[in-house]
């Protein structure tokens, strides 16, 4: 690790090492007359022939552990190295806090490196595995409320109306406020702490969001994140990545158990009360503030129709049609907006067809319901030309073409 | 400061200049059947800039053209005057003058003049009576000289020489003094010229306008991209103070994918489109890129070091689809590196196992420790290995892999769920089930107990928005969409997904502007894409209710225009697009980005399935239904081999369905097997040789 923290000191190579004398290195480069050979620097050549000859023994040690860290800085896409680095952690029993924090620094350099993010998944199933993850402190998570009361410093303190919101207008930094000084343990800390380092370097870093749902699962951060999924789609409107984690943890957490979210939880709302059907409908206003702001922005259209599919079919035609309809009436620039929005045309298109054979082909009105569909998938081949043969295909699979 | 002027001023009081240099640099290049003029537009006069727009190239008939140099006005007046000449000899002789015609009575003209001339350098170019290119060269009293090439103006001191020795050959050894210059060196040469002497010479600069004469007329190419950049930039700032005035929301990425369509508003409105230049697939560039690779990879490759076997499938790949054969000493190399990747465990590894150590007589590794330490098997380097493999063909790359230890090993990364671990305590995504299932169906072990739950696995893994993730609850992608769609192709198990959710997701992902693919929602066009996506097309196309039409559900040409167009590079154009600076070949992820192995393969692959219509003919797709794939190890392996064969026929070329985009015989790539990658003659090949 010395050669890493001071970059200044001139290099020693290994093969010059009086402690690395006994090792005879294992060439990285292939022989003579080989295709594709790669012009490996003296540094990444000399470290890595020694690290494959340690590897090969398998050598449990101080300064193979040394060596392998070495090399993981020059090349982080060695995932056998990183499965070594996993043996000698393991054998030389170290300590994890300080494990983390050095893989911190590898992703300081490495954010789209894939095997970073495994290894720290995998140092917490061990320690769980060893039950020693309570050793860094308790586990229990106070409730969103709680921690609002307790900042507070008073129980009968006014309760903001919706918590993400008041997070985005005044760009309170929710995560400094919770992990800094609320989780118990040091684990959690880290990793709470350095993922939201890693978002704010990137907002849309794919690896990243796809741990932290590891780490939300594995210490039940439910309530924590779903606030830090709303800010960060206030932060950025068309972050993608948060408006599926918000799915992530409504789908895992709080429509499967029916419990108040913490914004419903600040505004008091009776527990006993809470369904379903009010958290998806708080989800509807939310998702159709975002779609007057930016009607062009495919994320929430899909967060909240994919959302209701699964969730609430019911409410797809009725309660969300009935809200996007009033932001079509609305006479402001952005109603105008949402006319020229192909996902605003595709949804009323799914709209019509759903009124078309809710009335049955019995009815009056099927054939208007069906020709306002059809002119909906006319108007899309004119605005979205490029997905042209699919709008046509959707008119040949949907339409019923007898009618006129 | 000002008195200084103020002077100089006063000192010239009274005096008459006739003449002023306006600086500006012409140069023309007379090729076999061809020729290429350029010329700057800066036009200046001591240290200042009268304007950055001014042309000093003027037609004179269909196939000449005249560039001018020195003083502005007198140049502009030459050609007037030369252009109604021109004019009046086709009214009085109902024919076009032809170039040594008026390159004659240039001269007579500019020596009528002898004693005030023209303060003017011309050049004359263009195509003579018998359609050879032609250059002639004048001073300012009309002496006249018919040249193969000749630069004039401010920076002449500097591009002649440089134009000696690459048209002329001048002080080379060992050269083919006969060698004709084809027009792309041609125009090649012309741009180098102007881009180095812009460098050094204040007086050229702003815009290059380049003319190329041939058979069918006269062609520009202007540099305009600059000043729309300028134009551009101008409404970028109007957006940034948009957001601060909270009108929108303006992200990085919303700033980054705007200037990514300002490449797009280029070439499809400044550029035109026609223009042969941008519209040609530089196979021949391409080819080079790739062999410098076999011959050597630079530093920069270094952190491949652990996914070897993928640049090896990247450059097998793109030297399929492009037509170009690997010598046989090539393929005993790739053999033999990609049998040194092979573990005695089973799978192939990313870095040459011990057992093959070039410098070491091998220790011994029992299996005990390859599960544990060591140069681990990767799933997808077995993929990329075995892949290689099939597209090398021949009975030594069959022969090459061990079957029962790779079953065995894929075996053990199987998970409960239907999952696939990717290495020994790796981590766990769908790339490794597309890996291990192409991997156990190319090499006929396709066992139940690497079946089982795979396709579960995989509807788990479809979101809310109808994509697919890595794992469950994870955003979609649209490359693990396609390992997911293909693995569904593999197992024929497309009953388990919401087919409708997913179209709706993957016809999104093309860019209306870009026409090329982004990956996620809200994210940026890359060329890998093309391929990802663009092949989902192909794969579900057999299974969509109703589609009559019979095209594929995206717009193939779009893509097409954005791989021909924006991943290659040009290195005729700039505009703050850097990866325009590398003048070789290869394709990239998209403009302002470098060409890399990775890209040129992908690129190149969604070429391919954009262009050709290869999908699974509809009537043996009924046999299928609800059958499954049974590759059962109990089943007799002759009945294995007819179904796999069978199978892997299934996907058909309809040539009449062929799509394509700008030339048509040059542009064309090879048709491949959407779900593999690999052509279906060397599936069959591989298939056959067991």
């Amino acid at each position: 690790m010395s050669d890493i923290e001071c970059p200044n000191e001139e290099r020693i190579p290994y093969s010059q090492r009086v402690e690395w004398k006994d090792v005879v290195p294992i060439s990285v480069e292939d022989g003579p007359d080989s295709i594709c050979p790669i012009s490996y620097l003296e540094e990444f050549k000399d470290t890595m022939s020694y690290l494959r000859a340690v590897m090969k023994t398998n050598e449990i040690s101080e300064r193979a552990f040394d060596l392998v860290g070495d090399s993981i800085n020059m090349h982080p896409a060695n995932y056998s190295a990183w499965l070594y680095r996993m043996e000698l952690f393991l054998g030389l029993n170290k300590d994890a806090i300080d494990e983390l924090d050095w893989i911190s620094n590898i992703a300081a350099e490495n954010p789209k490196n894939y095997q970073l993010w495994h290894q720290r998944q995998r140092i917490i199933q061990e320690l769980y595995k060893r039950n020693e993850i309570e050793n860094f402190g308790s586990l229990k998570i106070d409730s969103i409320a709680d921690l609002f009361t307790k900042a507070s410093g008073s129980k009968n303190v006014e309760i903001p109306q919706s918590a993400g919101k008041l997070f985005g207008e005044q760009s309170f930094d929710i995560g400094q406020f919770f992990s800094k000084n609320e989780f118990k343990n040091k684990i959690i800390e880290s990793e709470v702490n350095f993922l939201n380092e890693q978002i704010d370097l990137d907002s849309k870093n794919f690896h990243a969001w796809s741990y932290r749902q590891f780490v939300v699962k594995t210490f039940g951060l439910y309530e924590y994140e779903f606030l830090y999924a709303k800010l960060k789609i206030e932060q950025d409107i068309r972050n993608n990545s948060a408006w599926n984690q918000l799915y992530f943890v409504l789908n895992s957490h709080f429509l499967k158990e029916e419990v108040p979210t913490p914004d419903q939880g600040l505004t008091g709302i009776d527990q006993a009360k809470v369904s379903k059907e009010s958290i998806l409908k708080d989800l509807i206003t939310f998702s159709v503030e975002k779609i007057h702001m930016t009607p062009s922005n495919e994320s929430p259209w899909v967060f909240v129709q994919g959302l209701l599919r699964i969730h609430g079919p019911e409410l797809l035609y009725t309660d969300l049609y009935t809200q996007i309809n009033q932001l079509s009436l609305l006479k402001d620039k952005k109603s105008t907006y949402l006319a020229q929005s192909r996902f605003y045309w595709e949804f009323m298109a799914k709209y019509y067809i759903q009124k078309r054979d809710f009335i049955g082909s019995d009815g009056v009105e099927y054939s208007e319901w069906n020709s306002k569909a059809k002119s909906a998938y006319d108007k899309l081949s004119n605005l979205d030309p490029v997905r042209k043969n699919y709008w046509n295909y959707l008119v040949e699979k949907n339409i019923v073409s007898t009618l006129s | 400061m000002s008195t200084e002027i103020q002077n100089a001023a006063k000192s010239h009081a009274g005096r008459w200049e006739p003449y002023v240099d306006n600086g500006g640099t012409s140069l023309a290049i007379a090729g076999p059947d061809f020729c290429i003029i350029a010329s700057d537009t800066r036009q200046s006069e001591g240290y200042s800039i009268n304007t950055r727009y001014d042309s000093k190239v003027h037609q004179i008939t269909d196939k000449v053209l005249f560039a001018t140099s020195g003083y502005s006005a007198d140049g502009k007046k030459l050609a007037e005057n030369i252009k109604i000449q021109a004019e009046k000899y086709l009214d009085k002789n109902d024919k076009i003058i032809q170039a040594p015609s008026i390159a004659q009575m240039t001269s007579i003209i500019m020596y009528q003049k002898r004693f005030f001339p023209y303060y003017v350098f011309p050049i004359l170019a263009g195509l003579d009576g018998e359609g050879k290119g032609c250059v002639f060269s004048y001073d300012p009293v009309g002496n006249m000289e018919r040249v193969g090439f000749q630069v004039y103006g401010s920076a002449s001191a500097l591009i002649q020489p440089f134009l000696d020795n690459q048209v002329g050959l001048k002080h080379q050894e060992n050269v083919d003094k006969n060698r004709t210059l084809s027009k792309q060196e041609a125009f090649d040469l012309a741009i180098d010229s102007f881009t180095s002497a812009t460098e050094r010479d204040i007086y050229t600069g702003d815009y290059l306008e380049i003319y190329t004469v041939d058979s069918t007329g006269i062609h520009k190419e202007t540099d305009t991209e600059d000043l729309v950049l300028d134009i551009f930039q101008l409404e970028l700032l109007s957006y940034e103070k948009a957001a601060n005035e909270g009108a929108i929301p303006v992200t990085r990425d919303l700033c980054c994918s705007l200037l990514t369509l300002l490449n797009f508003f280029l070439f499809f409105f400044v550029y035109p489109v026609s223009n042969d230049f941008y519209r040609l697939l530089k196979t021949e560039k391409h080819c080079k890129y790739l062999a410098s690779a076999m011959e050597k990879l630079p530093s920069g490759y270094q952190g491949l070091n652990a996914s070897q076997p993928w640049f090896c499938l990247w450059l097998l790949n793109s030297s399929y689809l492009l037509n170009s054969e690997i010598s046989k000493k090539q393929y005993d190399q790739f053999i033999r590196k990609i049998s040194s990747l092979q573990n005695k465990t089973g799978g192939f590894a990313g870095t040459p196992t011990f057992e093959t150590d070039f410098s070491q007589s091998g220790a011994n590794v029992t299996g005990s420790d390859q599960l544990r330490c060591g140069e681990q098997s990767h799933l997808l380097s077995s993929f990329a290995a075995i892949c290689s493999l099939v597209i090398l063909g021949g009975a030594e790359a069959a022969a090459l892999v061990d079957r029962p230890s790779m079953l065995t090993w894929l075996t053990q990364m199987k998970q409960e769920d239907g999952s696939f671990t990717v290495h020994f305590n790796g981590e766990i995504d769908l790339r490794g089930s597309y890996c291990a299932l192409t991997i156990a169906f190319l090499l006929d072990i396709l066992t139940d107990e690497l079946v089982s739950n795979v396709a579960e696995f995989v509807s788990r893994c479809q979101n809310y928005d109808g994509g697919f993730g890595p794992s469950p609850g994870v955003e979609s992608h649209g490359s693990y969409s396609f390992c997911a769609i293909a693995i569904l192709d593999i197992l024929d198990r497309f009953d388990c997904i919401d087919m409708d959710a997913f179209m709706e997701y993957v016809t999104k992902r093309q860019m209306a502007l870009e026409g090329g693919f982004n990956g996620r929602i809200n994210k940026l066009v890359d060329g890998c894409y093309s391929y990802w996506i663009g092949s989902i097309f192909s794969i579900v196309h057999p299974h969509l209710s109703a589609n009559n039409s019979n095209d594929l559900l995206f717009d193939r040409t779009a893509l097409q225009k954005y791989i021909i167009l924006c991943c290659q590079t040009h290195p005729s154009l700039k505009a703050g697009d850097r990866g325009n600076r590398s003048a070789g070949g290869g394709l990239r992820d998209k403009p302002g980005t470098f060409p890399d192995y990775y890209h040129t393969s992908y690129c190149l692959s969604g070429l391919s399935v954009s262009q050709n219509h290869v999908t699974r003919s509809s009537a043996s797709l009924d046999n299928h239904i609800g059958e499954g794939l049974s590759l059962n190890q109990d089943v007799d392996s002759k009945i294995r081999k007819t179904k796999r064969l069978a199978k892997v026929k299934e996907y058909v070329v309809d040539r009449n369905r062929q799509s394509l985009f700008g030339l048509e015989n040059e542009n064309l790539v090879r048709p491949v097997h959407p779900v593999f990658n690999i052509s279906v003659d060397k599936l069959v090949d591989w298939i056959s040789l067991e």
